[in-house]
């Protein structure tokens, strides 16, 4: 008996390095089948309080540009109102049952094939799962799982995230997708081959979902591939 | 011998600091972004015990999970070179591996080539590299996107590591 046990022990390095891969694989499939794995609930709030901090750093620093933006967008929108076509077609205005709040990104990622983020609201802050996620340049994506003063949100740079758009001006639907590649392209599939169009199109939110309104922007057409799918810049 | 521990303590704390919040926006063409926190396990002092080198190693890669949502992925990867490290010395360096470690990391690199550091270094990067992106997109019809993030990752922590170990693993007693 002491000899077994002995010579188990003189194995215990391999043993402690296979103990540890296996609970660290079954971590990642824990987290790929549920959003939300409850090793992410116990350390959200911790970590998201040190990239608050490291974030407000940022915020400071990059002030100048902020500011840019804001005056670029209240232009924007200065111009959206006075232009009488616009309110006419802008379902933002007249669907009244959409209700918008403000977050900060506290943290982003592009690189990884399952993008999240995480935003500084919470469920104190009336935020709960599967909202939509948008900033003035488009959507982002839809939050997965919400602590009490934080939110994960899965961005649509993410292998999982299926969301609907449409061809602006048009009846026509597909699904956007993102294939791993590059950022700063996303796929729109699906779209069906009658649909008549160009290059410079512009794509937005497609309504049929509850999650975002109709409209909501998301992108421009830079490529179109007959065979399967459409193409477009973020 | 309480030194060596706080030196590991200290270098733990730094690294996942400076990786999780400085290292990991670095976004290079906005998608590579290098990967220091290897360092952790390079410079890891080869006298002490294999068993807390390892538990070591799968803390550090877990907390560096939850800086970057994905759970598991760095620690399964931290755990994994952290346990071949040794055979890969023994591969490069072409020494007895010796398990009492006279040695220290400090004479492996004066006694050797810059090829051979080199190779180390890279050697260890591309594992780590190789099994955090495919864990991580977890398909298989990703390979090609695993392949070309593990290569130019690799290149960029490469560059990185080389620098950063020149500078620390001076201090090694």
């Amino acid at each position: 008996m002491q000899r077994i046990i002995d010579s188990i022990l003189s194995y215990k390095d391999v043993l402690v390095f296979l103990i540890l891969l296996l609970f660290s694989i079954y971590l990642v499939i824990d987290s790929n089948h549920y959003h939300q794995s409850k090793l992410n609930s116990i350390s959200n709030n911790f970590t998201s309080t040190i990239f608050e901090w490291s974030s407000s750093i940022e915020n400071y620093l990059n002030l100048k540009n902020e500011n840019e933006k804001l005056i670029q967008e209240n232009l924007d929108l200065i111009n959206r109102l006075y232009s009488n076509e616009e309110i006419i077609n802008d379902s933002l205005l007249i669907n009244s049952s959409y209700i918008f709040s403000s977050a900060k990104i506290i943290n982003n990622n592009f690189s990884y094939s399952k993008n999240y983020l995480i935003i500084d609201k919470g469920s104190k802050d009336g935020i709960h799962k599967e909202m939509g996620v948008a900033t003035s340049y488009g959507i982002i994506g839809i939050t997965v799982d919400v602590s009490e003063n934080y939110s994960r949100v899965m961005s649509i740079l993410n292998l999982n995230s299926k969301i609907n758009a449409k061809i602006k001006n048009s009846f026509h639907f597909g699904s956007l997708e993102w294939n791993g590649e590059d950022p700063n392209i996303i796929n729109l599939n699906d779209v069906p081959k009658i649909a008549k169009i160009k290059i410079g199109d512009s794509i937005v939110t497609g309504g049929m979902s509850a999650i975002f309104p109709e409209n909501l922007p998301i992108g421009i057409v830079s490529k179109i591939d007959l065979k399967i799918q459409k193409i477009i810049t973020e | 011998m309480s030194n060596l521990y706080i030196i590991i303590a200290i270098r733990f704390v730094l690294l996942l600091i400076f990786q999780g919040l400085i290292f990991n926006k670095f976004d290079l063409f906005g998608l590579y972004d290098p990967h220091i926190s290897i360092i952790f396990v390079l410079i890891f002092p080869i006298k002490t015990n294999r068993i807390f080198f390892l538990i070591s190693s799968f803390f550090f890669g877990l907390i560096l999970d939850y800086f970057t949502n994905s759970i598991g992925v760095n620690a399964a990867a931290f755990v994994t070179i952290a346990f071949l490290k040794p055979y890969i010395m023994n591969f490069v360096f072409g020494n007895f591996y010796d398990p009492h470690g006279v040695k220290i990391l400090k004479d492996y690199i004066k006694d050797s080539t810059i090829y051979k550091q080199v190779l180390f270094v890279l050697m260890i990067i591309l594992i780590h590299h190789f099994i955090m992106f495919s864990l991580e997109s977890f398909t298989i019809d990703q390979i090609k996107v695993i392949f070309k993030k593990t290569f130019y990752t690799s290149l960029l922590s490469l560059i990185f590591c080389s620098t950063l170990i020149y500078l620390l693993a001076q201090n090694e007693r």
